[in-house]
């Protein structure tokens, strides 16, 4: 019908400019809080992913079939290099690296801690973890072991602290090898790490892969290379699921090289640790019901607002029917108003979110405060959080705010749809 | 060629419990090309009247019929294509859209009967000159006196030449200059271009220039003339 009738329902809205400008008002700032609180959470979701990612999780795992479940010793990836082969090829792969875990006891002294030790490559482990930028006092691993008599190892300042040793010291391993047999070596304490995170710093130590392998494979050649996981960090926001399945695909293909004796499991970190991946899910619920709670309480406003301008305006509506235009017109006239109206109210309040977005990039929030409720948390509180922004999510805000906008003044506009012309036109 | 044809129609309001019979069985025909005066004493039933033949309100009893069509049954959305493409109303208090200029005004009647805009805009000015206003082309109604108003209510009636303008006391706010100005326009519409006028009235001026008078009381049609000699 022309651009008349926007103009028309453009006139319309600004004919009680208070009352208009009150409304907008309120939905700008519901927006506006809901933009900032999506991008908000949405960074420390992030954050919270990368976190636990960063420090070890990494984005996918490699393990032989089971090994997620039972983490029994023998099951290994015989021969992982056409797996890590494979893994470096996958696109938006930041870093790739092995593992070997084994569950044993160190001891200083009198003093001794039930702890897994980790088996890395300490070259490979810096591309897929920040373990070495947590260390607090000595250094990460070295590239090369210099004195196979001073083999390192680096421990959590939980350790450190309930062993009693400082760097430097002597710490006796026990631990279990691939063919059930107990293996002992000697580790010197090449630096202490803090994470924050309790089970971290207190029960996990991390040795060149070789010596650990030494250890557990005493004189059985099948296990000279052998390796309990290969772990991928994709780059932030890669597409995990797609890596996932490239990566299985190319296993299940056969390209992997003979001599692996087991199946292998291609494992992204949410089915690793589903707990984070749920924790993240429930507080995104939750936003989302906050979200429902506030379009409920601005859709009050609206329904109100435009109720009262159809209600002021009906005998207008009975001189719009007067001259022909039929019901559907003052239907879609009311709608068309509240359309614009949530137009400015939407995009006005993205751009309030927007500027919240920018300041709070600028000027992080932090819960260092809050840093001993890390164990809990499951991740670093120590950091600053940043926001993210994916238009995705924000947009969902904005959208939404027009729906209600919509929504809101269906009945109005049905009202004034349905007015019968000679009763709206004898309106006061 | 009969435009309008009312029998035995009826019209009942009901205010609570009460009932009041507006129109009491009306027996009414308008031929086309008339210049009808509906006369008769506030609350006798002209509005009433006027209102079931333009499709604003409905028949409680009786027959419409609009071009030979019983319109008594019509939906809502029918109706206002009836009142779209057939008639032109012209209120006492002239109803104009007041977030709309004069010349929107115009323009919007058109634009409903889905003219294009260019030519709508034409129109509009056409007709603005035509009721001797286009000075007051970009005037909302609140900056308009009651006359200049009552001119852009014919104006828009007329627009796209409807078949009949049913005026509702047309000339009861306005003085008698602008009174008489209005109602030569309207005589002139109606004896170039054929428009078929039938108003409510009881202004001696609408009166004296009627080529047929209708009388109703207590909502019948008591009397209905034809004038011979009308003065122009």
């Amino acid at each position: 019908m022309n651009t008349l009738i926007f103009r028309i329902a453009w006139r319309n809205i600004w004919r009680n400019t208070r009352r208009t400008v009150i409304t907008i008002v309120t939905m700008v700032v519901t927006v506006g809080l809901m933009v900032w609180m999506i991008t908000f959470g949405d960074g420390v979701h992030e954050q919270m992913i990368r976190s636990a990612l960063n420090l070890g999780l990494g984005s996918l795992q490699i393990h032989a079939e089971d090994y997620q479940d039972d983490r029994a010793v023998e099951k290994v990836i015989i021969d992982p290099e056409r797996v890590l082969e494979i893994a470096r090829e996958t696109p938006g792969v930041e870093g790739v690296s092995v593992r070997l875990n084994a569950f044993g006891l160190i001891s200083h002294g009198n003093a001794s801690q039930g702890s897994m030790i980790v088996g890395v490559d300490p070259v490979g482990e810096t591309t897929i973890s920040i373990m070495d930028e947590k260390i607090k006092e000595g250094e990460w691993l070295p590239e090369t072991i210099e004195n196979e008599r001073r083999l390192p190892i680096v421990i959590g300042s939980g350790m450190a602290k309930k062993l009693g040793v400082e760097l430097g010291d002597r710490l006796f391993l026990t631990i279990q090898g691939f063919t059930g047999d107990v293996g002992y070596t000697v580790y010197f304490v090449h630096g202490i790490f803090k994470t924050g995170m309790g089970e971290l710093d207190k029960a996990i130590g991390y040795v060149p892969i070789g010596s650990l392998r030494e250890v557990m494979a005493v004189d059985v050649p099948l296990f000279q290379n052998a390796v309990h996981e290969v772990t991928v960090l994709l780059e932030p926001r890669e597409d995990l699921a797609g890596a996932v399945n490239s990566i299985k695909e190319r296993i299940e293909v056969g390209e992997l090289a003979a001599g692996n004796s087991r199946e292998l499991d291609v494992l992204s970190w949410e089915e690793i640790q589903p707990g984070l991946r749920t924790f993240i899910d429930l507080d995104e619920v939750g936003i989302y019901i906050m979200m429902g709670l506030l379009f409920i309480v601005v859709a009050a406003g609206i329904m109100n607002t435009f109720l009262m301008a159809v209600f002021e305006r009906i005998r207008e509506f009975g001189i719009l029917m007067s001259l022909g235009t039929p019901p559907s017109a003052i239907f879609k006239l009311v709608m068309i108003e509240s359309f614009l109206v949530g137009l400015i109210g939407a995009f006005a309040g993205l751009a309030l979110g927007l500027i919240g977005y920018w300041v709070n990039s600028y000027y992080p929030i932090s819960y260092e405060s809050f840093s001993e409720m890390s164990e809990v948390m499951v991740m670093d509180l120590s950091i600053k959080f940043y926001p993210t922004l994916i238009w995705g999510n924000v947009m969902r805000a904005v959208g939404g705010i027009i729906i209600v906008t919509l929504l809101a003044a269906l009945w109005p506009a049905i009202k004034a749809s349905l007015l019968k012309p000679v009763e709206a036109l004898r309106h006061v | 060629m009969t435009l309008v044809e009312l029998q035995q129609v009826w019209k009942t309001y009901k205010t609570g419990k009460i009932e009041y019979d507006a129109l009491r069985g009306v027996d009414f025909t308008l031929q086309e090309g008339e210049f009808t005066a509906l006369v008769g004493p506030s609350g006798s039933g002209k509005t009433t009247m006027l209102n079931i033949i333009g499709g604003l309100d409905r028949a409680t009893k009786g027959t419409v019929l609009f071009e030979g069509e019983d319109v008594t049954k019509w939906s809502a959305t029918r109706l206002s294509v009836m009142r779209l493409e057939k008639i032109g109303f012209i209120f006492q208090s002239y109803n104009l859209v007041p977030v709309l200029s004069a010349r929107e005004n115009i323009e919007l009647s058109l634009i409903l009967r889905h003219w294009h805009a260019d030519e709508a805009r034409k129109r509009a000015d056409e007709l603005l000159e035509a009721v001797e206003i286009a000075d007051m082309a970009n005037k909302r109604p609140d900056e308009m006196s009651g006359g200049e108003q009552q001119r852009i209510a014919v104006a828009r009636a007329i627009a796209d030449r409807p078949a009949l303008v049913l005026a509702d006391e047309p000339t009861a706010n306005l003085d008698t200059a602008t009174g008489n100005a209005l109602l030569t326009i309207m005589e002139k519409l109606n004896r170039d271009e054929g428009v078929t006028f039938l108003f409510s009235t009881h202004d001696p001026r609408v009166v004296e220039r009627a080529k047929r008078i209708a009388t109703i009381e207590d909502g019948i049609v008591l009397k209905d003339k034809v004038v011979a000699h009308h003065k122009l």
